[in-house]
């Protein structure tokens, strides 16, 4: 189709300050390290809708009347021709982002994989990946009281064969992960909710998924998106340490990882590395979506990423971690109401992927001169003598560290945290 | 020694409207279910400070150039009095809530030790019992980065022997639980921290508190008091799902439960009755500090209970669940800075008890007509039929769902949650 290059006004790829693909960063081309990934939904789906006012952006492919798989191959198009431009090597999909939702389950399912086919076709063509692919088990009204977690068992099985689906066509299209966002697995009110069943059915449910993948010998990891609320009062995937409880229940830690989001940290009460780290040291971490809410504001703004010393310090944890593997940086981001010019999705990806770059480089240098991982290092030293050594290898108990104090009279005298020095240490790298 | 002058003014045991101890609420004694116990730490040593100024209170006990031992038995004195006017039969402690700290440790050991003899005479000439006692490891300087996630292991060392002390005393006090609650367990900043690594100390030093309890006989449980942040930045034991997780990690879930106060329910952006319900769908419900969070300040207010409707529901969750055992209600409430009067201890404790009786009498009644329990359980009934057994019982997989649906041509309609109606029907109860 000829009108997509002209759809966005302007036929170059974008020129950055900052992102150099090909350019090595701690021995690793930069793209490989960001893994950057376009998402369907915030910048092609949404509609520019609000629970105050309808459609802003008035996309060509969402006019009323159209056929509707017509307009999933547009929205292909253009989807494609973003990527192009801002050189995006990966993108993220919903199964219902791609393609129309028919009359019946066998109906979607074929319009996903007959869409699936297109988006084959261009991924070949262009040379971009998917990073990840899900369901979306949220959107329509049969799901209002979650999709694992329904009181309904044939809304269950209902989600597991649209799961199975996207599974499928994620590991046909070569998909680096397939995630599950619990949009709805949780409660509005305790009052009508059993949260025992509800997470033993949720837990079921991942446990299904992760056997589907075995049996099809999908590779990637599954991922598990985490989020305190919205659209929920409560969701049961709530956090990084919340998601490591529920699947150590089920035994799930070595298939299933997290995704996770800055705004959805923030709604956590967490800053953004605190639940990078925490993955980390809990050897979940998976992939990262990319955005930024408001600290002012109680939901989800998702907005495209700006704060320079915080993405470093997010990248600087992906780093220090050993950085990606199947994991990338999605931008799970969209444009403000407001922003209605094609124009516009160029801009803030290219500005956020410029950021991001901006920001892995200064990560770099974090972990290349090591003054902060050298003085974390110190702080614990102590640990690396006989005593902590005994400690953690088990060999003390309290009765024993009691008669030690005693009789070395020990009284450990506090070291400065030197938080201020640090601090002012980060923005010397920035 | 010469007595002090009564420090309160009401001399006669409180009368309350709606706690009687032996009416039987749900066939166990209204003081059984309840298990009301006072805080010294609130109620007898905070002086009545806070970051803008300082005591307000003026105890005698905390009169400048006083003999600390005397003042402790002064203190002691003033508890058992207020116990003896409430009627209460518990009490909670912090070892340095009772004894003055020593110029070593083994000094503020023999301290403690020396007023533990006290108490114990005093508890058995008033019949009073100990719910928990637990060890400070956070006012001292040597423990501002931590006790257990010290980054020094003698600190970790003089921790350990401080708590073999305080859970020795609280088995010979008969004490029916010991409590952990780490407020100092936790990070500032991440710049200087290890996560991982603190996260490993801190299993350790659980698992040596477990060890030791089974060395000595301690039948009580172990309970860990989970707290977002406040004073730190992020505390370990985040919230009630965070602390399974954690449990879990280190295989301590059948050994350690759960001590819920609301107001660090609040700050972890729950409810109270959600934090109640979700510990005992994950099996670690163990006890409860009562008492009240401003929604609108950000930070722990402690304010004694007054809210009617939210502590029937927490009851209701504590009695559905099969009430108490070694856990029970502990006022971990104080009294505002303001409020400088004796007797303003006995009306704060003595109204938040009658309340705490009232809200008793309305979970009783929801849980004797079980309204609310039987549309939970309407609500999942399509789950007790062959297709939701078949996938709790692991039978069904992604592919014989999505046959299933297809065959049976499934589709599941969504019923209404009903939630007005609910809520409408709480307070018909109340």
């Amino acid at each position: 189709m000829k009108m997509t290059a002209s759809w966005f006004g302007r036929a170059d790829p974008v020129d950055y300050r900052w992102y150099r693909p090909e350019r090595k960063v701690l021995g690793k081309p930069m793209a490989e390290h960001l893994r950057f990934a376009v998402c369907y939904w915030n910048t092609l789906v949404w509609t520019g809708a609000d629970p105050f006012g309808g459609e802003t952006f008035l996309r060509p492919w969402h006019a009323a009347g159209g056929d509707p798989m017509k307009q999933a191959r547009l929205k292909a198009d253009v989807a494609f021709d973003l990527l192009r431009l801002v050189r995006a090597p990966f993108f993220t999909f919903h199964d219902l982002d791609i393609a129309p939702e028919g009359a019946t389950l066998r109906e979607t399912i074929l319009n996903v994989r007959r869409m699936g086919e297109v988006i084959a076709r261009k991924m070949s063509d262009s040379g971009v990946k998917a990073l990840w692919g899900m369901a979306n088990l949220t959107a329509n009204r049969r799901y209002m009281a979650g999709a694992a977690t329904n009181p309904d068992p044939e809304v269950f099985a209902y989600a597991a064969a649209q799961v199975k689906n996207a599974l499928e066509l994620t590991h046909e299209l070569g998909g680096a992960s397939y995630a599950l966002w619990g949009g709805r697995e949780g409660y509005e009110t305790l009052l009508n909710t059993d949260v025992r069943r509800e997470l033993d059915q949720l837990g079921r449910f991942v446990s299904l998924v992760v056997e589907h993948k075995h049996r099809i010998g999908f590779r990637g990891p599954i991922l598990i998106e985490t989020k305190p609320a919205e659209p929920n009062k409560h969701h049961y995937d709530a956090d990084v340490a919340t998601v490591y409880g529920f699947l150590e229940r089920h035994g799930l830690t070595a298939d299933v990882k997290v995704n996770i989001e800055q705004n959805h940290a923030l709604l956590a009460g967490h800053a953004f590395e605190h639940e990078i780290a925490l993955a980390q040291a809990l050897g979940i971490f998976g992939s990262i979506d990319m955005n930024r809410g408001d600290e002012l504001l109680g939901w989800d703004t998702v907005l495209f990423p700006n704060n320079l010393p915080q993405v470093t310090l997010a990248l600087y944890h992906v780093l220090r971690g050993g950085g990606f593997t199947a994991g990338g940086i999605n931008f799970d981001a969209k444009v403000r109401r407001q922003s209605i010019d094609p124009e516009d999705l160029v801009t803030a990806h290219a500005g956020a992927i410029d950021l991001c770059a901006r920001a892995l480089l200064a990560a770099a240098k974090m972990v290349e001169d090591e003054s902060l991982g050298h003085h974390v290092d110190r702080r614990y030293a102590g640990w690396n003598g006989k005593l902590g050594r005994d400690i953690l290898a088990g060999r003390a108990s309290l009765a024993s560290l009691a008669r030690h104090v005693e009789k070395e009279g020990l009284e450990p005298q506090p070291r400065s945290g030197k938080q201020e020095y640090l601090e002012a240490l980060v923005n010397r790298y920035l | 020694m010469k007595r002090p002058a009564p420090f309160f003014e009401t001399r006669e045991p409180v009368k309350y409207r709606w706690y009687k101890p032996d009416r039987k609420v749900l066939g166990k004694r209204m003081e059984d279910q309840l298990r009301f116990a006072v805080c010294y730490w609130h109620s007898f040593v905070w002086p009545g400070l806070d970051p803008f100024g300082g005591d307000t209170f003026r105890r005698p006990w905390h009169e400048a150039g006083g003999d600390p031992m005397k003042q402790a038995a002064h203190k002691a004195d003033v508890a058992f009095e207020l116990f003896r006017l409430l009627g209460v039969p518990f009490f909670t402690f912090h070892d340095r809530d009772i004894a003055p700290e020593g110029a070593t440790l083994a000094e503020s050991n023999a301290n403690v030790r020396r007023v533990g003899e006290v108490l114990a005479k005093k508890m058995a000439k008033g019949g009073v019992k100990l719910l928990w006692g637990t060890a400070n490891l956070f006012t001292n300087r040597r423990y501002m980065a931590g006790a257990a996630t010290n980054p020094d292991p003698e600190v970790f060392a003089y921790a350990a022997a401080q708590v073999k002390n305080v859970l020795e005393l609280t088995h010979e006090l008969k004490g029916a639980n010991y409590v952990l609650w780490g407020g100092r367990e936790g990070y500032e900043t991440l710049l200087n921290t290890d996560v991982k690594r603190e996260l490993d100390q801190l299993g350790r030093f659980l698992s040596l508190v477990v060890e030791h309890k089974h060395k000595i006989g301690f039948k009580g449980m172990i309970l860990i008091e989970p707290k977002p942040a406040e004073p730190t930045k992020h505390q370990y034991d985040y919230d009630v799902a965070t602390v399974y997780g954690f449990l879990k990690r280190y295989g301590l879930e059948k050994e350690v439960r759960v001590n819920i106060e609301q107001n660090h329910a609040l700050l972890a952006g729950h409810t109270f009755e959600h934090e109640i319900a979700m510990a005992k769908a994950l099996g670690i419900f163990g006890s409860i500090d009562m008492n009240r969070g401003d929604e609108q300040s950000g930070w722990d207010t402690d304010q004694f209970p007054n809210n009617l409707p939210q502590m029937a529901l927490a009851l209701y969750h504590i009695l559905k669940g099969g009430g108490f055992t070694s856990g029970g209600l502990n006022f971990d409430a104080k009294v505002r800075r303001q409020s400088i009067d004796a007797d303003d201890l006995v009306i704060a404790h003595s109204e938040a008890m009658d309340l705490c009786a009232r809200a008793l009498l309305v979970a009783e009644k929801m849980v004797g007509d079980d309204q609310l329990g039987k549309h939970v359980d309407a609500r999942y009934a399509g789950w007790k039929g062959k297709l939701g057994r078949d996938i709790l019982a692991g039978k069904m997989s992604l592919d014989k769902l999505a046959k299933l649906v297809d065959k049976e041509a499934l589709d599941p309609q969504p019923r209404s949650g009903k939630q007005e109606h609910l809520e409408a029907l709480v307070n018909r109860y109340i």
